[in-house]
């Protein structure tokens, strides 16, 4: 079953690379963004270079509980978000609430 | 960890989605799901009010503070911190749908596949008929992923 799915994956992905060349790009970008755990985040948030923290819960979640440090870009509203680093090499990270996958 | 905001401590009481749907005309949806539940299934009885959860604090005023509101998010993870923030901008008549917007759409099939075997709500053969026919959408999703999955070889 497992065989099969990536078989699956493999053709799905090779031809949506064919017909699609620049949405392939982007979803494996999205993919490949890598996950921080807690000690190493505490670390470069307040010992390490600049960078920007970002919760992306709800304006309302955000009063009621947060990272010290952090600012609020909620996930329907990214794009052309003040709070985003204006450095686009900065460290950026995302968090919200639950296990990571 | 940093606290900008007290919001009150209280327990918003939930509610089944099929007790909201006995009583649908008495009560009002809010959506706080926004795109993401959108994906999942769209609301097609009752009163609802439709503010995404990142909205929710400047559209709030938009609210009837007469009727009673159930909030219903995608998974029911937020609906407890919408109600608290409703409850200290004053309202009182809150509910938090059991399973948030998951659960009511699941709830809304069932109902949808009992109505035709014409079963009254309440009645014994209601319940007979809503085991049967969750045990059967239980079992029909499996059947259709097999079939894909040996349909092209």
């Amino acid at each position: 079953m497992r065989r099969g799915n990536l078989i699956i994956g493999l053709m799905i992905s090779f031809l949506s690379g064919a017909y699609l060349s620049s949405g392939i790009s982007v979803a494996s970008t999205i993919l490949d963004i890598p996950a921080i755990g807690a000690d190493k985040l505490k670390h470069e948030l307040y010992e390490g270079p600049p960078m920007v923290c970002a919760n992306a819960l709800s304006p309302i979640e955000f009063q009621d509980l947060t990272i010290r440090g952090s600012v609020n870009i909620p996930s329907s509203r990214v794009k052309d978000n003040p709070n985003l680093p204006e450095d686009k090499g900065e460290l950026l990270v995302f968090f919200c609430k639950g296990l990571p996958t | 960890m940093i606290r900008m905001v007290n919001y009150p401590k209280v327990r918003i009481p939930l509610i089944h989605p099929s007790q909201v749907m006995k009583k649908l005309n008495e009560l009002t949806i809010l959506d706080i799901g926004g795109e993401e539940l959108n994906k999942i299934g769209q609301f097609k009885r009752g009163n609802v009010i439709h503010i995404p959860m990142d909205d929710l604090e400047d559209d709030y005023n938009k609210l009837p503070k007469d009727r009673t509101l159930v909030i219903t998010d995608v998974m029911g993870k937020q609906e407890q911190i919408a109600g608290r923030f409703l409850w200290m901008k004053g309202y009182r008549k809150l509910l938090a749908m059991k399973g948030g917007g998951r659960a009511w759409f699941d709830t809304v099939r069932v109902l949808k596949r009992i109505q035709t075997e014409e079963a009254p709500i309440g009645t014994k053969k209601f319940k007979e008929t809503e085991k049967q026919v969750k045990e059967k959408i239980k079992a029909e999703p499996k059947e259709k992923k097999k079939k894909n999955r040996s349909a092209p070889w």
